[in-house]
């Protein structure tokens, strides 16, 4: 398997993990540049995974220049306080990750139309304000000016077949397991970051090339078959090609995520067609 | 240029509000979404100045992060503010546009004589620490709503606080259905008068005056122009629409005509159809009426357009008093011109 492996900051499991690609998490980002020294020093460096409680108390550091950089904040504070920490963001690698709350999808809006690479975390665990979420797409996908990418929405559209089976936008979010495997200290492997909090491991990193490892993973690939199997409301989805039912665990009815992945294929489709309009210039 | 409305809300009650029936609608404050979508509505139709204003634009709770918001987008900014606000308001709006040059942000602060219009004490002092804080940003103006106007006071606050040196004057117009305090047409020419009479400490304080809109050519005399032309370089006495866009995003041109030909600003593609259309709504309404005096008609300087004639929001009140049926019409037919 040629996977990523999301591994905390930790010099005997990654002494474990070499040759592989790997994405580093830190909680300080002080420890940024240490950590992407330390992986690069037997790994290949996909990037490092900052999780921290708000961009406006980050000091952006010059020794970040080179790395790779998803820096998740639960908020952007305000405006005044990130002015001047600006021109240092868009000069790095980095794209800030931010929660679905209204505050959050405002910030992600305010830091792509000043440059700075932007994700929302669509998290099915929870509560989405998905009208905000549509409208923050459509300001990602057909906005009238230039603004940096805003995630997982620019790999959602990249990834759209209304045909056929799609590419998972997951892994804008690091939630695709066979892109992204997550891995605990101990070495444990999660097929995703929420399994890793939740303690369910389905292996071993001794295992990652492991037959049974790669049936793990093409079984969460195929999972959505149990939702046709259940009659799931989400199988019945006019949406479906888009979430793959993603948002379906606990619900019994649609809680406005059909409408807005409904709304996000039109946007997608209304991008596709604006592009094929104002085709570049060629000799 | 165009006018962003960050609010509908202000601390004064200034007798002749031109904007009293904006102020009487519910609380609006315009929201960041809507702040993105005017810096990239204007900056794709290449428009890189912007004015805010209100209500008192400055009671936005973020408002110095809007402005900062806007800056960093590459706007050039002008505060229109009444300079009334908190003590820490103004400190962070000061230590946030200390370091700006003073190209990229300017304030106009509109100035009520207290010996001639209400004013609390706690008022005054606040447009004192205002103006200590931003005065060399701030460029006083002052509006005219009584022919006895008294603008002595501004130059003592020039002075003090060394505020640009640039005075600009607004005649206060009546406002269609509303109980303004206002300047009539036929009270144009003691105001001019009376300006004029401040000529002496115009010249003393170096300040230049600069007309607002809606001043006549025709009663200033050749004597009072070669003055003004003079000490100022030059002399303005034209009308170009305002384009108005309030927090609920709706659009207008100027504060006198906003209930004429309100549109949402989604109807536009760029700013420059805004412009376009506004315009050519007030050439429709010019076309009825030359201007505020029956001779404007014949007159060469509104011909050549050295002149407009006064203002356009003065031929509109007098639509609206003689004629309300012909405005209805105008409207209505202004209404088709709407680009598709």
């Amino acid at each position: 398997m040629n996977t990523r492996l999301v591994c905390p900051n930790d010099a005997a499991l990654i002494g474990r993990l070499a040759r592989r690609a790997l994405c580093v998490r830190v909680t300080a980002p002080q420890d940024i540049a240490a950590a992407a020294a330390l992986a690069r020093r037997h790994n290949s460096l996909v990037c490092v995974i900052c999780e921290t409680a708000s961009l406006e108390d980050i000091e952006v550091s010059g020794d970040w220049q080179g790395i790779p950089i998803a820096l998740a904040v639960a908020r952007t504070g305000p405006f005044r306080r990130l002015a001047a920490k600006l021109k240092g963001l868009r000069a790095l690698n980095l794209r800030v990750y931010l929660p679905c709350t209204t505050d959050a999808l405002v910030g992600a809006r305010l830091l792509a139309s000043v440059g700075v690479p932007v994700c929302v975390t669509l998290d099915p665990a929870a509560a989405m304000d998905w009208e905000a979420l549509a409208d923050l797409m459509t300001y990602a996908l057909l906005n009238i000016a230039r603004h940096a990418p805003i995630e997982p929405f620019q790999t959602m559209a990249d990834g759209w077949r209304p045909a056929e089976r799609g590419e998972d936008w997951g892994r804008a979010l690091f939630d695709d397991p066979e892109r992204y495997l997550h891995v605990a200290a101990s070495g444990a492997v999660a097929l995703s970051a929420r399994e890793l909090a939740a303690g369910e491991f389905v292996g071993d990193v001794c295992e990652l090339d492991s037959p049974r490892l790669k049936q793990r993973v093409d079984e969460r690939k195929e999972r959505w078959r149990e939702l046709f199997l259940e009659n799931h409301f989400c199988a019945r989805c006019p949406s479906w090609r888009l979430c793959r039912g993603r948002f379906s665990a606990g619900k019994t009815e649609p809680d406005g995520c059909a409408e807005f992945f409904g709304e996000a294929a039109e946007i997608i489709e209304r991008a596709r067609a604006k592009s094929a309009r104002s085709p570049t210039w060629q000799a | 240029m165009a006018n962003i409305l960050l609010t509908n809300k202000c601390v004064r009650a200034c007798p002749y509000c031109f904007a009293g029936q904006e102020m009487a609608q519910a609380s609006a404050f315009l929201s960041w979404e809507n702040v993105v979508y005017l810096a990239d509505f204007l900056l794709a139709s290449a428009h890189s100045r912007v004015s805010l204003l209100g209500g008192e634009p400055t009671l936005h709770p973020q408002f110095t992060d809007i402005l900062v918001y806007l800056l960093e987008r590459g706007f050039t900014v002008t505060v229109f503010t009444s300079g009334i606000m908190s003590k820490t308001a103004l400190t962070e709006l000061a230590a946030h546009v200390a370091a700006l040059p003073p190209e990229r942000l300017n304030f106009v602060c509109n100035l009520n004589n207290p010996a001639q219009t209400d004013t609390l004490k706690s008022e005054t002092h606040k447009l004192h620490d205002f103006l200590a804080a931003l005065g060399p940003r701030t460029m006083p103006a002052f509006n005219i709503y009584r022919s006895d106007f008294d603008i002595g006071f501004i130059f003592e606050l020039v002075a003090r606080f060394a505020m640009k040196k640039r005075l600009r004057l607004g005649i206060a117009h009546p406002i269609p259905g509303a109980a303004n305090e206002a300047i009539t047409v036929a009270d144009i020419g003691a105001v001019i008068e009376r300006l004029c009479s401040f000529r002496a400490a115009f010249e003393q304080s170096r300040v230049r005056p600069s007309f607002d809109c809606g001043f006549p050519l025709c009663r200033i005399t050749d004597a009072e122009l070669g003055w003004l032309v003079r000490l100022t370089g030059r002399a303005d006495f034209k009308c170009t629409p305002a384009i108005d866009i309030t927090p609920d995003m709706q659009v207008y041109c100027c504060f006198p005509l906003s209930s004429l030909n309100r549109r949402s600003i989604y109807d536009f593609d760029s700013f420059n159809a805004v412009v376009a259309y506004y315009r050519s709504l007030q050439e429709r309404i010019r076309g009825d009426i030359a201007g505020i005096y029956a001779e404007c008609g014949a007159c060469v300087h509104r011909a050549e357009r050295t002149c407009a004639g006064g203002g356009v929001c003065q031929l509109v009140n007098r639509l609206t008093n003689e004629n309300p049926a012909r405005l209805r019409t105008i409207e209505n037919e202004h209404q088709a011109c709407l680009p598709q």
